[in-house]
């Protein structure tokens, strides 16, 4: 909210530009901006919700006086006569409006110029001056809080009624913005159900006061916060009204409000003497509100003694009233209701830097959180992206996909069940900037729905792509492949294994694995689908994992196993195999088997026949180690275990030997 | 061939000409010192000498003796330090390329604060991104209607779920979990419906929460100050406090440091509402608590001196290269 300073200088003497800005921020009033403008100030205030007996020139002053130990000159208004009698009100329902005040004026002259002095003040205020009963009807909103709405009373069919709208009608807003407004929606209407306001929110267009108006029903209500913020955000509509009485309008100030335009309009036009209409009706919100004082709390929650009477005078003189250990809240302050709130108050008044800082007694230290798989595969050479969780699709096969309702754009609208997609856009954006070889890992959650649960696991994903060193020697560069990928899962999580995956969302089944650790299956590696890469307009192969882990701290403790003294023997064996073969679920068998002294088996080369130019036949040699921990083999020992492997090999693997 | 004491040194020398190897000149030493060696067959001959000559004969001997450990123990000493470097190194050979990794300076910053605030007993906590209104706002004194609604705006799943839009919804998920006293730190994603070039879509937020027996404001303004000086690692830097509002604090505070000459907000903190802490049935005469939450983003470009928010989430490898140093992690 913007305030010219000239017109708060009318409510607090002596006020200075470069105290103000520090003063208003002491108090929990955010100056966003100050500006000069034609001799004047105009300070932007950002107001917290809560403080909605500050949205005026009167208000803000008023904390401002407090603060300053000062005194508030109150604007001057009308002296006017309250009447029971009432004309032109039917029905007010009590759970919109427990308080309404009206005064009726008649032949007006709407046309006649608004005053200099009033149309500037409100341009200063971003309002925009339209006639003069609007303006008058701003100006007084900004002054003293209060909003309030001029009915054209010759458009008015017969009384008017506070109630819930009887049936679904169209309604043209002053905005000249039209409305579908359903039955039960707190309306404003006329003796035929016309609709003239939505309270508190919006008057019609039909019934807004022109230059042509002679008789209006100048409206001045509280209205319940809960009521006009429904209806404010179920249209999208916020104005300078709904802003102020969502956050609370001061439930005594109606009748100043009116008496206050009267006391501005005797002095522009010549009119009848101030007779306001009041209708007021019990509410608990509008209670004067009051509870028992503890003035304990405030050393307990601020950490400083102030004694009972500072404390006392500082609340007394925001307005606080006490009657024995009683406080009561005066009628402005919605956001008070209890000490806790009181403790604010006071603590805003010293100002917090007067606060004294006392050290938090240490605890124990707990230990930081360990980031070991990051910590990793940072090691390894990935970089660590971060991308949004929402992303364009999801390529599962379930439908319950988790959607946003109100994405902010269609490629931000689900929930990501895997990391991949995001890390194949980093792949996108980074390779069409001219980077040949990428390697980043994510970690984060994604997210399933799998049946009314919401899931969200920890994954932690990997892609490989492009050259494995780039900047190398030219000889010594070569593309990234599974065998990379294998080494940094291997690296980042020993003794988890790899089996043929056959079903697989990102992945391509036959150029993919499972990840298994401790028997269970905690993801995939290998190469993405191209038809997934495809959409990112990658063109060639990216390889990656996808880790759950979750899956990944399932720790044992290591227990040292005895070191052999003696010498171990190496043995090569080369077998003829095709690669479908599956050749490492033959090995993982072999190492079942207990042959005597086989210490290890491990795939030693792999070399293609180019004679026989099957691209799927291989030779593959094996390396088996033989060592005992009793004593140093000798050739005896050694062939025996050899044959054995070999017929083995032969017999129940079917494979050929490759005969030296 | 019979072997004069006098001939031993030229022989000896001759075989240590073209010993290479330690083992060797074991062979040598043997052959010359050993059992059976040269020296001691003179030696044992010795009783074969006229008793006249004996004596210089057998000194003459012990002389060549010396002699003989002397080359000996030179060429062993030589072969201890052999030089391998024959070849020339190529010195303008380049560094082999190995892949920098690096840590996203989110998680670096994440890291640094959880370190700062674990040396106070704060636990790192996670909860869920996707939460109900309930643990979003309804428990942390947010009703609905209210206009501090206006301060979040939501994405909405459906079924009423929601993505959390700070990570305060965890002081909840906590506070059930394990009762009073306790100093829980919560790291994560947040969301806000809002999207431009000081808004990103998803954030990151940092929630601290302490809640003890005799915790107050002057507390917090210490933990706080504490903080910052060790995030900035300067206790020159000036900050202030001043009010603000959350519905699940009171007093609610903002917290400034004075950056280019400028007040810059930091953080938001408060004294926990009493209304929260009865909505997870902590008892609000016995304990106190206080609360802050921090934008990581915010840390983060104050520390690194970054300048757009967009940059966090591009995923720009030039960008991520620039923090390759892991002694910052």
């Amino acid at each position: 909210m913007k305030i010219s300073k000239i017109w708060m200088s009318e409510f607090i003497s002596n006020l200075k530009i470069h105290n103000l800005e520090h003063e208003l921020t002491q108090l929990g009033l955010e100056v966003d901006t100050v500006k000069k403008q034609k001799g004047d100030y105009i300070i932007d205030i950002e107001f917290t919700p809560n403080r909605g007996d500050c949205l005026s020139i009167y208000g803000t002053s008023r904390d401002l006086a407090a603060f300053k130990n000062k005194k508030i000159k109150i604007p001057s208004e009308s002296k006017y006569r309250i009447q029971k009698h009432n004309k032109f009100i039917n029905k007010i329902s009590s759970d919109i409006c427990p308080e309404y005040r009206y005064m009726i004026l008649k032949n007006i002259n709407s046309k006649i110029n608004t005053p200099k002095y009033i149309k500037d003040r409100l341009i200063k205020s971003d309002i925009s001056p339209v006639n003069i009963i609007v303006d008058i009807s701003n100006y007084v909103m900004m002054e003293i809080g209060q909003p309030t709405h001029a009915f054209d009373l010759d458009k008015l069919n017969g009384q008017l009624s506070i109630i819930k709208n009887k049936k679904n009608q169209t309604f043209l807003g002053l905005n000249d913005k039209e409305y579908k407004i359903e039955k039960g929606i707190p309306v404003i209407a006329d003796d035929l159900g016309v609709i003239h306001a939505l309270p508190g929110v919006i008057g019609s267009k039909i019934s807004s006061v022109t230059a042509n108006t002679t008789n209006i029903l100048f409206e001045s209500a509280f209205f319940l916060p809960d009521v006009v913020r429904s209806i404010s955000s179920k249209y999208r509509i916020q104005t300078d009204s709904s802003y102020r009485f969502e956050r609370g309008v001061d439930f005594n100030s109606q009748e100043f409000a009116l008496s206050r335009i009267h006391n501005i309009l005797s002095s522009i036009l010549d009119i009848e003497k101030c007779m306001l209409t009041k209708i007021s009706q019990k509410h608990t919100v509008t209670k004067v509100k009051s509870f028992k004082f503890d003035h304990k709390l405030f050393g307990r929650i601020l950490g400083i003694e102030l004694g009972q009477t500072k404390i006392k005078n500082i609340l007394r003189n925001l307005g606080f009233v006490f009657k024995s250990d009683i406080i009561i809240i005066p009628s402005h302050r919605f956001d008070i209701s209890t000490n806790y709130d009181l403790v604010e108050e006071v603590s805003r008044m010293i100002g917090y830097d007067n606060i004294p800082e006392t050290p938090l007694l240490a605890s124990v230290n707990t230990e930081s959180k360990k980031n070991y798989f990051n910590d990793r595969l940072v090691t390894l050479g990935y970089k660590e992206a971060i991308n949004f969780t929402f992303i364009q699709k999801n390529y599962s096969r379930h439908k319950s996909n988790l959607e946003l309702q109100n994405p902010i754009s269609k490629d931000k609208s689900v929930m990501r069940e895997s990391l991949i997609p995001g890390l194949l856009k980093n792949i996108q954006y980074n390779f069409n900037r001219q980077n040949k070889s990428i390697m980043l890992f994510e970690a984060g959650k994604v997210y399933t729905k799998p049946s009314t649960k919401i899931i969200e696991s920890n994954t932690i994903s990997g892609v490989l792509y492009g050259l494995r060193s780039p900047y190398d020697l030219v000889k010594n560069q070569y593309l990234a492949g599974i065998g990379d990928l294998k080494a940094d899962i291997l690296s980042l999580l020993p003794g988890s294994t790899f089996d043929k995956n056959n079903d697989s969302i990102y992945f391509d089944e036959k150029n993919s694995l499972k990840v298994l650790f401790n028997k269970k299956n905690i993801g995939e590696c290998g190469l993405i689908k191209s038809g997934c890469a495809n959409d990112f307009d990658i063109k060639s192969p990216v390889y990656a994992f996808e880790l759950n882990l979750d899956d990944m701290h399932d720790l044992k403790q290591t227990s040292f196993s005895n070191i052999s003294q003696y010498p171990a023997v190496y043995k090569d064996i080369t077998l003829i195999t095709n690669i479908d073969d599956n050749l490492s679920k033959i090995i993982k068998s072999i190492r079942k088997n207990n042959y005597k002294y086989m210490k290890s088996i491990r795939i030693k080369d792999i070399f293609i026949d180019k004679d026989k130019l099957q691209l799927e036949n291989r030779n593959v040699t094996l390396e088996i180690c033989l060592q005992s921990d009793m004593k140093t083999l000798n050739d005896d020992e050694i062939n025996t275990d050899i044959q054995s492997l070999i017929a083995d090999i032969k017999e129940r693997y079917k494979l050929k030997i490759q005969e030296l | 061939m019979k072997i004069n004491h006098t001939d031993l040194e030229g022989l000896l020398k001759k075989d240590l000409l073209v010993c290479k190897r330690e083992h060797d000149l074991q062979l040598i030493k043997s052959k010359f010192l050993g059992k059976k060696g040269y020296l001691t067959t003179l030696f044992s001959s010795l009783k074969d000498v006229p008793p006249e000559d004996r004596k210089s004969y057998g000194a003459s001997l012990n002389k060549v003796k010396d002699v003989l450990n002397l080359l000996l123990n030179k060429k062993l000493k030589e072969l201890k330090s052999i030089n391998f470097n024959s070849e020339r190194v190529d010195l303008d050979l380049p560094a082999r390329h190995y892949q920098t990794g690096s840590h996203h300076p989110i998680s670096l910053v994440i890291r640094r604060i959880e370190k700062i605030f674990s040396e106070f007993g704060f636990e790192i906590h996670d909860g869920p991104e996707i939460e109900t209104e309930h643990y979003n706002f309804e428990a942390l004194n947010i009703a609905e209607n209210h206009p501090a609604r206006d301060m979040h705006d939501t994405f909405y799943l459906n079924n009423n779920f929601l993505l959390r839009t700070h990570t305060s919804s965890v002081q909840i998920h906590a506070m059930e979990k394990s009762s009073a006293p306790l100093r829980v730190l919560a790291p994560g994603r947040v969301y806000r419906c809002d999207s431009d070039p000081t808004h990103s879509p998803m954030f990151h937020q940092i929630e601290g929460l302490c809640v003890d027996k005799d915790i107050n404001f002057s507390h917090l303004k210490w933990l706080l100050n504490d903080f910052i000086y060790k995030f900035f690692e300067s206790k020159k830097i000036k900050t202030r406090f001043r009010p603000s509002y959350f519905p699940f604090t009171e007093p609610s505070a903002e917290m400034d440091i004075m950056f280019n000459g400028k007040w810059l907000e930091v953080l938001g903190c408060g004294m926990v509402h009493p209304n929260v802490l009865k909505n997870v049935n902590i008892n609000p005469k016995k304990y106190s608590g206080l609360a802050f939450g921090l934008g990581i983003e915010r840390f983060a470009m104050l520390a690194y001196k970054i300048n757009d928010l967009r940059i966090f989430f591009e995923n720009d490898t030039n960008f991520l290269d620039q923090f390759k140093d892991l002694r910052e992690s």
